[in-house]
């Protein structure tokens, strides 16, 4: 099944469901505000939400916390309008992302981006310090979101999570692609922090488009030489497909020092190698259902 | 492999494969035939200019990456997936020490890395360059993937390499047969074998070439041999005078000892995609025919006891015990020197530097550098008498 064909489907189905989430339009998405008291919010990809009070919500994706890594956030209003015209949110997270690189597969990580650590399993006292699979880690983080309604809805993002270390040691980092080792931050490089920011703005009363810039900041894994920081660029658009209904679509381009290098040649023909930031490009896809009680 | 293992690196595989079709980097690269490049030092005074006829020394050595005796996880001794920077370091020290001990005019490697995360990203080739008083160097590029999902293995660019005191004037790397015993997915980011030729200016002595060769070590499906074969169809070809080195991954044809080596395990820990298949040392017999060996077969003599003084490789190192508490020795020769296209090598000039204090081919200072702790396999030393 296509994913337009999907989120008609899923569009029919929601179309049933009482309460109208964007009557009025589709609201902008990745700002400070919180849901409603009652409200819902399930995506595909994205988190579940639920509005708890006027000033909190909290959020899961319930599925990779059921099965790879415990995580639950929240969303507490410290601005909101009418009283402000800023809108100003405090967001903690908590997860233990470890969970899924520690597990066998079909559903962990084990044997392909971990070690499996075989001989440790079955004589522990051959090589004690060999296996070098990452210990359990909690990451525990804090967001500061600031928007701003003028002609876009502008969103300012600070963040960051540390990785507390609760069992054996840290690992490498896995050195892959930007999306996936800013994931794992706080696992293998210590901490993640991060700005963006993000305007977001109505075409139509159906569609809208968004722009984000970000900068991330990770720690040193036990590999030294590589850049820290990386840079990230998204353009996103948000299609409503029902009442209570939208298709997100967008494409994110990350630019990172993955290691990578390349050849060059100088005028005697004799070559070196030359570091290179890496460039990914991920299209981002989602279908996301709004509710209430 | 188990089918649950063989599914999840397919779904992996794929996974990757279509996060990679939007990145600028491709997740693997299957090499082709074609130049090879070329470093040198410019630190390096020029060599020494060379007779008509000259005498080379010659030595080729598998280095493990430069993880000496580090038990990786397929050796099925130990997990280790990746060493810390200083792990690196101090073992290439160690290999470049014992390169500067016996001083070869021509180096040939295997398993050497310019950018792997598993070796901390060492850059092997100019490491070496830097440590020895070689100044020119080919690399050939055999297992280059911008993430193997394997272990967490990682960013990998393994090779074989060309070192020289002489001008590289030429390089080029030849491709191999790949394994079909493998999965499509499996296949595409394993290694992808090459064999490594370069041209070396000798001046007075005009042009020779080298080869490095590093063959397969655990295919069910004759890739081995059929590798082997193209190598010595490609020697046949030479028009140079030339010197081939490397680990053939298999045993002499007058091997007294041919399974059951001390350090295999009872029973595999680890996957069955390391499980030594059946050596067929039948396929060397025609370079012994066609070429000259560094070390001829009537040396090893017609028994173990005999042979031991030319085995080059052993999983173990002698720090480790196997299940009956042996500590491991070389217990197998893998590693070979031959020379042809009119080119020979000294006679009794042929060695295996096994051991501290050993005397190389039975001249010179004994050696300070330990072999067995350097790495998985021994150097293979001769002098190579070039005949343009």
């Amino acid at each position: 099944m296509r994913a337009a064909d999907f989120a008609w489907a899923c569009g029919l189905v929601a179309g049933g469901l009482p309460v109208g989430a964007w009557a009025e339009g589709l609201s902008p998405r990745e700002t400070a505000a919180v849901l409603p008291p009652g409200a819902t919010e399930v995506a595909v990809f994205g988190p579940l939400r639920r509005g708890l009070s006027p000033r909190v919500e909290v959020s899961t994706h319930p599925l990779v916390a059921a099965f790879l890594a415990p995580n639950i956030a929240a969303r507490v209003a410290v601005l909101h309008p009418p009283d402000h015209d800023v809108s100003l949110s405090l967001e903690p997270t908590l997860s233990v992302p470890t969970m899924a690189l520690t597990s066998p597969p079909p559903l962990g990580a084990e044997g392909y981006l971990t070690p499996t650590c075989a001989v440790d399993a079955a004589e522990p006292a051959r090589a004690p310090d060999d296996c070098q699979r990452s210990g359990e880690v909690l990451a525990a983080g804090l967001g500061l979101t600031a928007t701003l309604e003028a002609w876009a809805a502008w969103t300012a993002r600070i963040d960051y999570t540390h990785g507390v270390l609760l069992t054996g040691e840290r690992a490498a980092p896995l050195d892959a692609w930007a999306p996936v080792d800013l994931l794992l931050a706080p696992v293998y490089s210590t901490y993640r922090a991060h700005v963006g920011l993000r305007g977001d703005r109505a075409v139509t009363d159906w569609l809208r488009v968004a722009l984000e810039a970000h900068l991330w900041r990770v720690g040193e894994g036990p590999i030294p030489g590589r850049d820290p920081h990386t840079f990230g660029a998204h353009l996103g658009t948000d299609w409503a497909t029902s009442a209570r209904t939208r298709l997100t679509a967008g494409v994110f381009y990350w630019n990172s020092d993955q290691r990578r290098t390349r050849l060059v040649k100088d005028s005697e023909g004799f070559s070196r190698y030359e570091r290179v930031r890496s460039h990914d490009v991920l299209p981002t896809l989602d279908f996301i259902i709004r509710f209430a009680d | 492999m188990t089918t649950t293992r063989l599914v999840g690196a397919r779904v992996v595989g794929l996974g990757l494969a279509a996060g990679g079709l939007l990145a600028c980097e491709p997740l693997y690269e299957i090499p082709a035939s074609g130049a090879a490049p070329i470093f040198r030092d410019r630190d390096e005074p020029p060599p020494p200019p060379l007779s008509a006829q000259p005498v080379l020394r010659v030595m080729a050595w598998n280095i493990k990456y430069g993880a000496a005796r580090i038990p990786f996880w397929f050796d099925c001794w130990g997990d280790r997936v990746r060493m810390d920077r200083e792990e690196v370091t101090g073992n290439l020290e160690r290999v470049a020490a014992l390169i500067r001990e016996v001083d070869p005019d021509v180096l040939l490697l295997e398993e050497i890395e310019v950018n792997s995360r598993r070796s901390a990203y060492v850059d092997m080739v100019d490491v070496l360059l830097r440590e020895t008083s070689l100044g020119y160097a080919a690399y050939f590029s055999t297992w280059r993937s911008r993430y193997v999902p394997t272990e967490g293995l990682g960013r990998m660019d393994l090779g074989n390499a060309i070192l020289s005191k002489y001008p590289i004037t030429e390089a080029r790397a030849i491709r191999q047969a790949d394994r079909t015993d493998q999965d499509a997915v499996t296949a595409a980011f394993y290694l992808h074998r090459a064999i490594g030729r370069a041209v070396l200016d000798l001046g007075d002595a005009g042009q020779a070439a080298v080869y490095v060769v590093h063959t397969e070590a655990y295919d069910v499906d004759g890739t081995k041999q059929r590798q082997i074969a193209q190598i010595h169809q490609i020697l046949g070809d030479e028009h140079l005078p030339f010197v081939i080195g490397g680990d053939f991954n298999e045993l002499p044809p007058v091997a007294v000892r041919r399974e059951t080596f001390p350090d295999e395990r009872a029973t595999a820990l680890c996957s069955e995609d390391f499980v030594q298949p059946p050596y067929t040392p039948e396929v060397l017999q025609p370079f012994y025919d066609d070429f000259v060996a560094a070390i001829p077969l009537a040396a090893y003599g017609t028994t173990e006891a005999s042979q031991r003084r030319f085995f080059t490789h052993s999983v173990l190192g002698p720090d480790e015990i196997n299940e009956s508490g042996e500590a491991g020795f070389w217990n197998r020769t893998l590693d070979y020197l031959f020379a042809g296209g009119g080119s020979d090598f000294e006679e009794g000039s042929g060695d295996v530097l096994q051991v501290r204090g050993q005397r190389v081919a039975g001249d010179g200072a004994p050696l300070a550098g330990d072999p067995l702790r350097a790495s998985d396999h021994a150097p293979v030393y001769g002098r190579w008498r070039v005949r343009p």
